[in-house]
């Protein structure tokens, strides 16, 4: 049973418009990212590195899905794929936010294509914007807080999901077993 | 722009549905969803605590920015300082040039449009590409922002798609979400090309040199991370000490600027990118001279959310291209004067005063005196124009003149035939949209009333001007109800104007001198009270005299009658009621001056409830001005009228019987706009028929359901 702070990041996620799925082994991950790669009419996805990526092997598991994969630092080939796949550094639960880094391969993937997946350990959530900030304090990098997918309500006050940045965002919170770095 | 070009602005945005429907409309889903996040009650305490921190920072903003300076360079950053918006503009186009730019990108940015940094780069054969798709749209329109963080919500979709369609060369369908797509598109194709970003930034934290940039469409990450060059263009008032402020304000920005949690994006940048050049410009351009004068440096505290315009009476019906000059509403006021001086069109007469801006403002900013205190400095230069010159130096800073003339009008309206609650024609010419007064009461007040007591309690009424010679009933009501309870009212001779109409035109030496002869009368008369029934009277009583005399040796004398002065609503709340003698539905309309600056509100609101036999029933827009607002509605007829015409809107939709409200004006205004079935009168006329003590008459007779009715009800 998850616990109360995962399920109110969880409902605050999908309040900003996130698709949040719990995930506790590899073959929820898989029927999870068929889901999703049917959904989104994925062919092409652009990686971000990360150990936690290469740990549940998410490159493969796409490639099995048909998707062919893409990295390096090109943007526009970034901007070609459906699917931008990134690991996040935290979460805040107060707010439903992530924390990504700044790195190229992070910044592309998670801003270019118009789907972008965060992965991230469940046990890597923050309380409360107060204590995410302190972290963003301490990385003096370049971080960026995202809630959400991108949206604007500057046509008649209309809100439209998808403007610059992706259109959806879905996050797997990862409860399975995670080997330790080192 | 002009005045008569500001006044032409009013007539059109007025005449305009598409924007007083948009406007509207988000107007009211803003602060529903900002009252989640964001309670009212909340404000006060949130207000001190931002304070303390932009009063800290606002204070050490040059040592700040020295602090900014050099952890941005060990980061790798190089930061210019800009005294004006040539420096600003000039440093921006040489960053461009030094990259051979051509095509350059621009997220959301106040600084630049104040800078008019498009102008200039397109005179520099730059291109400028807007990828705020608010920004876009007037970009492709041509025109200015209508709101600071939503430029385009005065074009509905099919001009949009209008715009795309020309701008394309195709035929672009006015679907919102296939437009947001199209533009997504080409869009794109700019962030790829371009050689230079440039953004704003929301906060620059010193201690880290961090620029923290708010977005909700993606694209200032974008314009931050793609292009090799950035430019950040920031004014100095946005610099923080560190992560601790910035944890304190940053949670507020959003909520008050959208109702949202959080933005979808919010970047953190305190490194630069490999291969990459980051520039931070920070710009003076006037904020200086606000740090160094002690009343506007608090006008630097703003966070640029917009909570003041969304909250706006005035800006709701007229918007940002009329009720602005790059900067809008009622801080647009205050900043245009110290950053653009030479184009103001004097954004500031179109202020209410009604202060419900400085109630959701984060910071607390006194916008209403700020913009006071901008009038009277124009004033003191300038003077006032010729007309108001006449009226108030001339007339009105005259008491016996004023008095003598009032008396003559008075018995002209006698001669006429006319009677108290007359509506009468305005000559043309004379004020700027209102077309009636009330006629003047043939008996004015003050020879109605007692001129003095001997015994105690001694309560010395201030009627005021409009209670005195126009509503003389409200003043008989005030006195025959206090009397009623063994308080002796009594109206002391030579009282005048409180001179509130000289001080909100900005001439304080008219003010003091009426303060001085006001003061001087109460205090040789010594009342153990004194009671009014206008809050505005009541504001310069409690308020105003003591400020305009704190210089003179009547400061003492001032301070002392303010603390003697009191609401006839605080009163009233302390009277023993009796058993109800009949009943009427209420609607209570809440005076500015009452529940604002006096924040006598809460006792009006349980003098109702104490009241027996009276049922008060709710509203829309209860706490929004009526549009009075003392001589705007001379200066500012149309604006004036339509706020009325929501009011009245909203009052008779209630189902309310009559309508009560405490303050006069607001009875002039509502009562020449509300229907005659629905009479508007004051809450000691309220409290007189309700308790016994006067019989209904006219209108309210007819609406008062009297118990002892030998048919029953």
């Amino acid at each position: 049973m998850p616990s109360e702070s995962l399920l109110t990041f969880c409902s605050r996620a999908e309040e900003a418009g996130a698709v949040v799925k719990l995930l506790a082994d590899r073959i929820s991950l898989r029927n999870a990212l068929t889901e999703l790669v049917e959904r989104e009419g994925v062919k092409r996805a652009f990686l971000a590195s990360s150990s936690l990526l290469e740990e549940l092997e998410l490159a493969s598991e796409l490639s099995s899905l048909s998707v062919d994969i893409l990295s390096g630092d090109d943007p526009v080939a970034a901007g070609g794929c459906e699917l931008g796949v990134s690991s996040a550094l935290s979460g805040v639960v107060e707010t439903g936010t992530l924390i990504l880094g700044g790195s190229r391969r992070e910044v592309l993937a998670s801003s270019l294509p118009i789907c972008h997946l965060a992965v991230l350990c469940a046990t890597e959530l923050l309380p409360d914007l107060a204590r995410a900030i302190k972290l963003a304090g301490e990385n003096n990098g370049r971080l960026c807080f995202v809630t959400g997918p991108s949206r604007t309500a500057d046509i008649e006050n209309v809100l439209t999901i998808g403007v610059h940045g992706p259109k959806s965002l879905y996050i797997f919170l990862w409860e399975g077993d995670v080997v330790p770095d080192g | 722009m002009g005045k008569k070009s500001l006044r032409a602005g009013v007539l059109s945005a007025l005449g305009n549905q598409q924007i007083q429907d948009a406007l509207d409309a988000f107007t009211s889903s803003y602060l529903e969803k900002r009252r989640r996040l964001l309670p009212d009650v909340a404000m006060p305490d949130l207000q001190t605590k931002v304070r303390h921190i932009k009063e800290e920072a606002i204070e050490n903003m040059l040592e700040l920015a020295q602090v900014f300076i050099a952890r941005a360079k060990d980061a790798g950053m190089r930061v210019w300082e800009a005294q004006d918006a040539e420096e600003a503009c000039r440093i921006t186009a040489g960053v461009a040039r030094q990259y051979g730019a051509g095509l350059v990108v621009k997220s959301k940015s106040m600084v630049s449009e104040e800078i008019r940094l498009n102008d200039y780069l397109a005179r520099q054969d730059l291109e400028v590409l807007e990828t705020d798709l608010g920004e876009r749209i007037i970009q492709l329109a041509g025109e200015g922002p209508s709101h600071m963080v939503m430029p385009a919500i005065h074009k509905n979709r099919r001009e949009v798609a209008r715009l795309l369609s020309s701008s394309y060369g195709r035929s672009v369908e006015p679907e919102i979400a296939s437009m947001v797509r199209e533009v997504r598109e080409e869009l794109r194709q700019g962030f790829f090309r371009a050689s230079l970003g440039v953004s704003g930034a929301n906060f620059l934290l010193a201690g880290s040199g961090t620029l923290v940039v708010l977005s909700n469409e993606g694209n200032a990450r974008l314009v931050l991370n793609l292009p090799p060059v950035t430019v950040t263009l920031v004014g100095y008032e946005k610099l923080l000490p560190g992560w601790d402020e910035l944890a304190r304000l940053l949670p507020l920005l959003p909520p008050a600027a959208t109702g949202q949690r959080l933005t979808s994006y919010v970047n953190f940048i305190s490194s630069t990118r490999e291969n990459a050049e980051a520039h931070v410009v920070l710009l003076d351009n006037g904020r200086l001279a606000m740090q160094a004068d002690s009343l506007f440096k608090e006008a630097l505290y703003c966070l640029r959310c917009g909570s003041c315009l969304n909250v706006c009476p005035v800006y709701r019906v007229l918007g940002g291209q009329v009720f602005g000059h790059i900067y809008m509403g009622g801080i647009g006021a205050i900043l245009t004067a110290f950053f653009h001086p030479d184009e103001d069109p004097g954004l500031g007469d179109l202020c209410l005063g009604c202060g419900r801006c400085r109630e959701y403002c984060p910071a607390g900013i006194d916008i209403p005196g700020l913009i006071l205190e901008l009038r009277r400095r124009q004033v003191k230069d300038k003077g006032l124009s010729w007309p108001w010159n006449l009226a108030i130096r001339g007339f009105l800073s005259r008491p016996r003149l004023f008095e003598g003339g009032l008396e003559f009008l008075g018995q002209w309206d006698r001669f006429q035939g006319r009677s108290e609650g007359n509506l009468v024609a305005i000559p043309p010419g004379v004020t700027q949209g209102r077309r009636k007064r009330p006629s003047l009461a043939a008996m004015p007040l003050h020879k109605d009333l007692p001129r003095g007591e001997n015994s105690s309690p001694r309560v010395a009424l201030y009627p005021g001007c409009l209670i005195k010679r126009f509503y003389p009933a409200i003043g008989r009501s005030v006195y025959r109800v206090l009397r009623n309870s063994g308080l002796k009212v009594f109206l002391p001779p030579g009282l005048t104007c409180c001179g509130i109409p000289a001080l909100y035109s900005g001439d304080y030496e008219t003010a003091r001198k009426l303060a001085i002869h006001n003061l001087e009368i109460l205090k040789k008369v010594d009342p153990d009270y004194v009671v009014f029934a206008c809050p505005s009277c009541g504001m310069a009583l409690k308020n105003h005299f003591p400020e305009l005399l704190a210089d003179t040796s009547l400061a003492g004398d001032a301070r002392e009658l303010a603390l003697r002065s009191l609401d006839f609503c605080q009163m009233a709340v302390k009277l023993t009621m009796p058993a109800p003698r009949g009943g009427v539905v209420v609607a209570q309309h809440q005076p500015c001056h009452q529940f604002r600056s006096l924040k006598t509100g809460d006792q009006a609101r349980e003098l109702l409830r104490l009241l027996p036999g009276i049922q008060v029933v709710d509203f829309s827009g209860d706490d929004r001005c009526c549009g009075f607002a003392g001589l705007y509605s001379f200066k500012n007829g149309e604006v004036s009228a339509r706020l009325r015409q929501e009011k009245t809107t909203a009052l008779t939709a209630s189902g309310a019987e009559i309508v009560v409200t405490d303050c006069p004006g607001c009875i002039w205004q509502l009562r020449s706009g509300l229907p005659s079935r629905i009479p508007v009168i004051h809450g000691a006329q309220l409290t007189a028929v309700a308790m016994g003590i006067e019989e209904p008459s006219g209108m309210l007779a007819k609406a008062w359901k009297p118990l002892e009715k030998p048919n029953g009800i």
